[in-house]
């Protein structure tokens, strides 16, 4: 079979992240490319239904190293690999220029492989990033001076996705998706999502839930549905969303070379490709 | 006038005073004085004297008037005297009368001269004009006159001046365009009357020349029959050394006898074969008489006109025919025409009695492939039959990928021969009321092959624009070693797919690596397209035609406990694709379990360029990842119903919770390893 017709049929695109200025969308595929989409062309392509061929990436950037999982900080694209956080520095125009630094997990060095970093999340105040690693632990680390501050480690069950707001938390993944109250610790609702959850987020005033499902759905804290997308692939891994500068945004990604994309967050309007035949 | 005369011959002797002569002459004489006279006096004569006379003639008839009134004596003595001077008067008046006739008489005479005069000149005047006409129109032909010389092609004004003779270009005579004219024209007759010499010295060169060549081909024709002797008494030898050049001068007298394109196909491929491929071999066969007979018409060029003319004639024959009736007419032009129409189509799939077959040897040489080319002139397409000889062939669904059908379809890609390669050949078919789409089918039916595209152009044919003859040659050459190669890698391709078919047909698969594998391969068969395209699992592969109807399709199904695997296997282009489908708890496929899409992407993503049993190792993966599954899924949901048997060291990773499938050895152990992690 033919490199690119394999890589269309089975590519997944394990995770997402919108730029800081909501300008730029990175998609990482299971094949380390990363690719960069412009938001702005898109929405804008969207609201006046035009016929321009938005649906392929404006770049697409082929890592050195293994990628699992993006996040954005100020102008770095922060990239999730096996036993390492690295930062890249991003153009004005999207594209990837080049690694600006690197920081080193003291993973198990006993360990049969090397984990990988399966998700990123960054507290910007603080200036610290939270990588959550294959071997169920969670590093810490500074971005100021790129130390691992703390390791914890965690075992039992997964969990695929938890969500914080203010007074909610949000957890899930091989148990059911549950709601429970900050304050007193116990669960407020329980949710009838019928397979694993790979994603959970609190959108506007709704729960969104995705995972081994080719159905992206929002329920309220009651646990009413209140709208479902159906996406390309089987499973959705990551979903992105933003209300501003461009008007709402949401894309969804997962076991698919496609990423679906709704702009009212209750259907899908376009989709876009990671692979096409002539990249 | 008689009075007249006396008072002429009065004055006569009044005024001469010569002697009277005889009465006669005097008369004469007097009659030439009083005219000579009178003429003088004509010259005084003026009209006023009329006028005098009748005044003073009016003025005595008054005067006589008053007189006679008074009628007195002194009165009739003046009148009288009166008469007499009225007398007087009216005598003068005669005169005065008699002059003026005369004179009348006189310019008369004078006009009638000068008239005549007039007449004289102005025919003088006349024949001067017409004389002045006809100079003019001299002149204007003079002006208008047309040398030949004009049409006389002359050299060139910068040549003569560089060539010509010294004296036929003196400034004199360059100066003067007339004369110049006439220098070059002296210069062209000069030149030309050497060039006809020379002419026919080169054309008696040449008879010469011709002859010697008549003299030379006597020579030469009496030398034949020699040759042949000596040809015959070699023959023995011939047999003796091994080195049969008579017949390969047959087979050459054969192969001048193929059609362009076929020809080419023949040089090529004998040209590769010899130089290049050994397991190659070419050779022409057919009738040959037919062939010879077919060269001799075309040579004549009246084969098509003479078909025209017997078809006129037959229906002017069945139009003359009014005698029968109409029904019956009808009936037989209804006949005659289903007859032309069948002519037609028949001449148009008609083959060129000559094909040419090559045979490729597989490199163990075991099984060749045959192809045979076909050439139909009137639709000018070469249409060809595969043939694959085996040793043994006996098994069911490994039986269908050697039919001359499947072992040459798709060699290129999309090239299927199911439609022809040539825009014209549709308009040909509705022609004779045939449909283009069925053309594989007629062209079964008269055992000629398909038309594949690779043919074309093995034959130098292009698809989309004629060409000459040194394009055809190029696009030939280009083709053949790709052509040859690829058929090599089809026919090794389809050997290897043949054994593993053959041995998974009767479930028996061979492991590669020291891996154990749980699931049991239950059966192997071989599906129709249609049987193929219900699958569910199958549609994407469909629908972006990375599978067709023209790919070879199979089913195999693996069971463990409960769970039974079922892959939907489409081979084309030497590649099996596989569409898996899991019953377990439920139908799961790629469209709806990412778990499936990876091991469906897993086996799909073999890489084959070099190994010899690709579906086997698909088929070996799809096994192990299917026992990997079962394993890693009982594990989560801890029922219990699969343990582990496989080394692997975690069950999950990522987000998307993948499973271990890629097998890893080390050592003699084989371990699974994440794909991608």
């Amino acid at each position: 079979m033919k490199d690119i017709v394999h890589k269309q049929l089975y590519s997944t695109l394990r995770s997402q992240v919108l730029s800081s200025n909501g300008k730029y969308l990175f998609v990482v595929s299971n094949h380390f490319d990363i690719a960069t989409f412009a938001v702005e062309k898109i929405a804008s392509c969207i609201e006046s239904i035009t016929n321009d061929d938005i649906s392929n990436p404006i770049s697409i950037y082929k890592c050195k190293e293994k990628v699992f999982s993006l996040a954005f900080n100020r102008d770095f694209l922060i990239v999730g690999s096996s036993g390492s956080v690295n930062g890249y520095q991003i153009s004005d125009s999207g594209a990837i220029l080049k690694q600006s630094w690197s920081i080193q997990l003291n993973v198990n060095i006993e360990s049969y492989e090397v984990s990988e970093v399966n998700d990123l999340w960054v507290d910007s105040e603080n200036d610290r990033i939270y990588a959550a690693c294959g071997e169920s632990s969670i590093y810490v680390c500074s971005l100021e001076d790129g130390f691992v501050i703390k390791n914890r480690p965690t075992y039992g069950k997964w969990i695929g996705s938890a969500s914080i707001n203010n007074e909610w938390v949000a957890t899930g993944g091989g148990p059911s998706l549950a709601l429970y109250h900050v304050r007193n610790r116990q669960p407020f609702q329980i949710f009838d999502f019928p397979k694993e959850i790979h994603v959970t987020g609190f959108v506007e005033d709704n729960l969104l839930v995705g995972g081994e499902s080719n159905i992206l759905c929002q329920y309220s804290f009651k646990g009413d549905v209140m709208s479902e997308i159906e996406t390309s692939g089987p499973c959705v891994l990551s979903v992105v969303w933003q209300t501003a500068p461009f008007r709402k945004f949401l894309t969804a990604c997962g076991a698919s070379n496609k990423i679906d994309v709704s702009t009212n967050f209750k259907y899908k309007d376009t989709t876009l490709n990671f692979y096409s035949k002539n990249s | 006038m008689v009075g007249e005369t006396k008072k002429r011959s009065k004055n006569a002797s009044t005024s001469s005073s010569t002697p009277q002569t005889p009465v006669k002459l005097i008369k004469e004489e007097v009659f030439s004085n009083a005219i000579e006279f009178e003429e003088k006096e004509e010259s005084k004569f003026n009209r006023d004297q009329f006028k005098t006379c009748f005044t003073e003639l009016n003025k005595l008839i008054q005067e006589v008037s008053d007189l006679k009134s008074k009628n007195t004596e002194e009165a009739k003595k003046k009148i009288v005297e009166k008469r007499i001077q009225g007398s007087l008067i009216i005598v003068k008046l005669k005169k005065l009368n008699r002059l003026d006739k005369i004179r009348l008489a006189n310019r008369r005479e004078l006009l009638a001269k000068e008239k005549l005069n007039v007449d004289s000149n102005r025919l003088k005047l006349q024949n001067l004009i017409y004389e002045a006409d006809h100079l003019k129109k001299e002149i204007n032909k003079c002006i208008s006159f047309k040398s030949e010389d004009e049409d006389i092609k002359l050299v060139s004004m910068e040549e003569f001046l560089k060539i010509a003779p010294e004296e036929s270009r003196t400034p004199e005579i360059l100066e003067d365009k007339h004369a110049l004219r006439m220098a070059r024209l002296e210069f062209e007759l000069q030149q030309r009357k050497e060039y006809a010499k020379q002419c026919k010295e080169l054309e008696k060169e040449k008879e010469e020349v011709a002859e010697k060549i008549v003299a030379l081909k006597d020579n030469l024709d009496s030398l034949l029959p020699n040759l042949q002797n000596v040809c015959k008494a070699t023959r023995p030898i011939q047999k003796i050394l091994n080195m049969p050049f008579e017949i390969e001068w047959e087979i050459q007298k054969i192969v001048r006898l193929l059609p362009q394109p076929l020809y080419m196909a023949y040089t090529k491929l004998l040209a590769y074969s010899e130089v290049i491929d050994n397991n190659l071999s070419v050779s022409v066969d057919g009738n040959e008489d037919e062939a010879l007979q077919l060269e001799n018409e075309r040579k004549q060029g009246k084969d098509e006109k003479e078909l025209d003319e017997n078809e006129d004639s037959e229906n002017e024959a069945e139009e003359n025919d009014f005698e029968e009736s109409d029904n019956r007419r009808k009936v037989q032009r209804r006949q005659s025409r289903i007859e032309s129409q069948n002519q037609k189509r028949q001449k148009l799939f008609a083959h060129h009695p000559l094909s040419v077959q090559f045979q490729l040897k597989s490199k163990k040489r075991k099984e060749t492939l045959s192809v045979t080319l076909n050439y139909l002139p009137d639709m000018s397409i070469v249409t060809v039959q595969g043939k694959f000889n085996l040793d043994n062939a006996q098994s069911v669904a490994a039986g269908d990928i050697m039919t001359p059908d499947r072992i040459l379809s798709g060699l290129y890609e999309g090239d299927y021969g199911m439609e022809s390669p040539s825009p014209h050949t549709s308009y040909q078919l509705q022609n004779v009321q045939l449909n283009p789409k069925d053309l594989s089918k007629l062209l079964d039916e008269k055992m000629l092959g398909k038309p594949y595209k690779w043919a074309q152009r093995l034959c130098g044919i292009s698809v989309t624009s004629k060409l000459n003859i040194d394009e055809s040659f190029k696009l030939c050459d280009e083709t053949v070693p790709q052509l040859i190669r690829q058929m090599h890698k089809r026919v090794s391709a389809r050997m290897k797919l043949y054994h593993q078919i053959q041995s998974l047909e009767i479930g028996k698969i061979t492991i590669s690596g020291n891996v154990r594998i749980s699931s049991i391969l239950q059966q192997f068969v071989s599906l129709s397209f249609a049987e193929y395209s219900v699958i569910p699992c199958t549609k994407r592969f469909i629908e972006s035609e990375i599978v067709g109807a023209n790919d070879l399709f199979y089913r195999a199904v693996v069971t463990r406990g409960s769970a039974k695997l079922e892959c939907y296997i489409a081979v084309r282009d030497n590649f099996p694709i596989f569409a898996l489908q899991l019953s377990y708890d439920n139908k799961y496929n790629a469209e709806n379990s990412s778990h499936i899409r990876e091991i469906e992407g897993f086996v799909n993503g073999i890489k084959c360029d070099s190994v010899d049993n690709v579906l086997s190792l698909q088929l070996q993966r799809a096994m192990t990842s299917l026992d990997i599954f079962l394993e890693t899924e009982s594990f989560q949901h801890q029922d219990g119903e699969f343990h582990q048997e496989k080394n692997f060291s975690c069950s999950f990773r990522g987000r998307g919770r993948s499973r271990p499938y890629q097998p890893k050895v080390v050592g003699c152990t084989t371990s699974f390893k994440h794909i991608g992690y």
